[in-house]
């Protein structure tokens, strides 16, 4: 009996040491696992950086070399390698485990600089050499580069230092204050002085103002605003929701209803112009065609009091069309205050009105002659285009002001591209490209 | 007795084993098994189609499912076999036209990935400010403080809190998807905003600094 219970006891021991060697093989498997993933994150994150400090170096060697130069093949050679520097700066930086706040000011001037640079490349290929007001901006770029350099490559030190972790110093997302965000902070504006950047392209600090030309000074009570809702929406029953001034435009908000569907319609203070209409409606049919949604979309902005809107693109994406409606003055199309209209297609319904470009962009324009005619600049598109449209258009400026041109819509094997000439110069300015994805059709 | 004891032993050995073997099981679940899917660059909706066309001609007997798995393969042989085509499993575009259907070139992972975020973030909220919730990440594309691409800007370190919790890896609803289409074709009932937060629940000192846009539901959109 005895010697049962002793071998019972055994027995139970060598069961308890088995379960126990399992949790601790299973354990220390996961605390491996764990291991490897954090040295593996450490290790992404530590390229990153490094590459971030080498290309920052190589920028500011080439700024150095590019305000000295006096040679536009030199000065092309610096730009290409800052275009790709920048690029790749920009890259590794967006991955870096830092708060917004203490990085957003070096990501927008390594943005700007590439924007600088993509406007300067641009220049020199259209024959202008730099001009001593871009030296001046090459400059402070400069000076500026070699200030991050000095402070990036400080940090260097103490990352490649002991066992500095990435990982382990940025583990609390919540926490405003992780290590290497707050050893960041010495490229917070501040320690560095970040400039001011103005320049025609990308990014510039001038795009980011923008000005309102398309609503008069008239303003509307709610009352008033909610009298026309009414009026473009017969079938719903109609909520005010106030007043909102916070952005470019003041809006009075509305929610719109009939059945289940919600509707929410934004009409400006000034001129009362229906702004914005969203509604989170469900198309599960294709009754209505493309054709159909652009005539409904072309009619509904007849009841908004918009006359002689042509469609100038339309795609249909899960049973919605998103139907682009453009005015036209003296025949020519405008784009810049294209209106977006989306058609449910199962219904007809208007369910989204987008006006924000019409009510920035919308005035009467003054000089909508073309300089060249239309078989002029019929030679600037290539021979082996097969051209199957053409007209007058004014389009926006690839970041500034608007340029009248002339559009030939061409196909070529298989492909349909826009091509834009100049109506001016007689230059080719812009192509964009049809492409077919499985969520409609895009323009690129 | 010997025998007795000799029995004993190995069976505590035995239940050792199982139990050891039971624990680890428990602890690893991912050791699955999962049916081969091969790649065959065609979207979920595609190979649906491919499936349900092969189906109805009596080529296909599997289950109409979106995977493109062995079973489908052999369907697209033997249906390239029948009609003179090249018998490689590949549906191309000559496969694709015997088949009646087109192959687009391009897939639209960015509404896909701008869809997830939506949802993962803004699922509760009214449709507008969905639609608001896409508008800011396709602002920071735009803005010179951000990353240039969607995908930078969806998984830039702490921007959002759904890719930290990982709730971004939940399928978006047709709602979220219907609003990341708006977004993406130029609706912007935020104004331009670049950042939203929920005044009750933000936790960033900075984010109070930046000036509030406009409110819709629960989120204050800033710039």
């Amino acid at each position: 009996m005895k010697k049962l219970y002793l071998i019972l006891t055994i027995s139970l021991a060598v069961v308890l040491v088995g379960v126990v060697t399992a949790f601790g093989i299973t354990f220390a498997n996961t605390t491996n696992a764990l291991g490897a993933y954090k040295s593996q994150l450490n290790y992404v994150y530590q390229q990153n950086f490094y590459e971030l400090v080498d290309n920052v170096n190589n920028i500011e060697s080439d700024l150095g070399k590019l305000s000295i130069t006096t040679s536009s093949t030199n000065a092309s050679k610096y730009l290409t390698n800052l275009s790709n520097t920048t690029s790749s700066a920009q890259d590794n930086i967006s991955t870096l485990p830092i708060e917004h706040d203490s990085i957003t000011d070096t990501i927008k001037f390594i943005n700007q600089l590439g924007g600088f640079v993509y406007t300067k490349q641009t220049q020199i290929a259209s024959g202008t050499a730099l001009t001593l007001d871009d030296y001046d901006q090459i400059e402070t770029l400069h000076d500026t580069s070699e200030t991050i350099k000095y402070e990036l490559n400080k940090l260097s030190v103490l990352v490649s230092s002991g066992n500095y972790s990435i990982v382990d110093n940025s583990q609390d997302p919540t926490n405003n204050e992780s290590d290497f965000s707050s050893n960041w902070s010495g490229l917070n504006n501040g320690s560095v002085e970040y400039p001011t950047l103005i320049y025609d392209g990308p990014f510039s600090d001038s795009t980011t103002n923008k000005t309102i030309k398309g609503l008069s000074a008239t303003e509307l009570t709610a009352t008033e605003a909610e009298v026309k809702v009414k009026e473009w929406f017969p079938d719903y029953t109609v909520k005010n929701d106030g007043e909102e001034s916070g952005g470019d435009f003041d809006v009075y908000n509305f929610t719109l209803t009939k059945g289940d569907n919600t509707y929410y319609a934004e009409v400006t203070k000034r001129d009362g112009m229906l702004i914005q209409l969203n509604a989170g409606q469900t198309s599960n049919t294709k009754n209505k065609t493309l054709t159909d949604c652009e005539a409904l979309a072309v009619s509904f902005a007849t009841t908004l009091g918009y006359e002689n809107m042509t469609v100038v693109w339309s795609t249909s994406s899960s049973n919605f069309a998103y139907i682009n409606l453009a005015p036209t003055q003296n025949d020519v199309i405008l784009y810049p205050d294209i209106i977006k209209v989306k058609v449910s297609q199962e219904t007809g319904d208007i369910i989204g009105w987008e006006a924000q470009s019409w009510a920035y962009n919308h005035i009467t324009r003054t000089n909508l002659t073309a300089g060249i005619e239309l078989v002029e600049a019929r030679l600037a598109v290539s021979s082996s285009l097969d051209v199957r449209a053409s007209r007058l258009v004014l389009i926006p400026g690839e970041y500034v002001g608007e340029i009248l041109a002339y559009e030939f819509i061409c196909v070529y094997s298989g492909a349909t591209y826009y091509v834009y000439v100049d109506a001016s110069t007689g230059d080719e300015c812009n192509v964009l490209k049809v492409i077919e994805t499985d969520d409609g059709t895009l323009l690129m | 007795m010997n025998s007795k004891l000799l029995k004993i032993i190995s069976l505590s050995m035995c239940l050792v084993m199982i139990l050891g073997v039971g624990v680890y099981k428990l602890v690893n679940p991912l050791d699955i098994q999962v049916e081969e899917v091969i790649a065959s660059g065609l979207t979920t909706s595609q190979v649906k189609t491919v499936q349900t066309k092969l189906k109805n001609w009596g080529y296909y007997t599997g289950t109409v499912d979106g995977i493109y798995g062995t079973k489908t393969k052999t369907a697209v042989v033997r249906f390239q076999k029948n009609n003179g085509l090249t018998a490689d499993g590949i549906v191309g575009t000559n496969t694709a036209r015997a088949l009646g259907m087109s192959l687009t070139t391009q897939t639209s992972n960015n509404v896909y990935l701008l869809a997830k975020c939506i949802y993962a973030e803004a699922r509760g909220e009214p449709y507008k400010g969905q639609v608001a919730v896409g508008a800011v990440i396709l602002n920071r594309v735009d803005s010179s403080s951000f990353p240039n691409s969607i995908y930078g800007v969806i998984y830039q370190p702490y921007a959002f809190t759904c890719v930290s919790d990982g709730q971004i890896n939940l399928s978006p609803d047709s709602n979220a998807y219907s609003a990341a289409n708006d977004a993406m074709n130029g609706w912007d009932p935020s104004y331009g905003a670049l950042y939203y937060y929920n005044p009750n629940t933000a936790t960033s000192s900075w984010i109070w600094s930046k000036k509030i846009l406009v409110t819709i539901g629960k989120h204050n959109f800033a710039l």
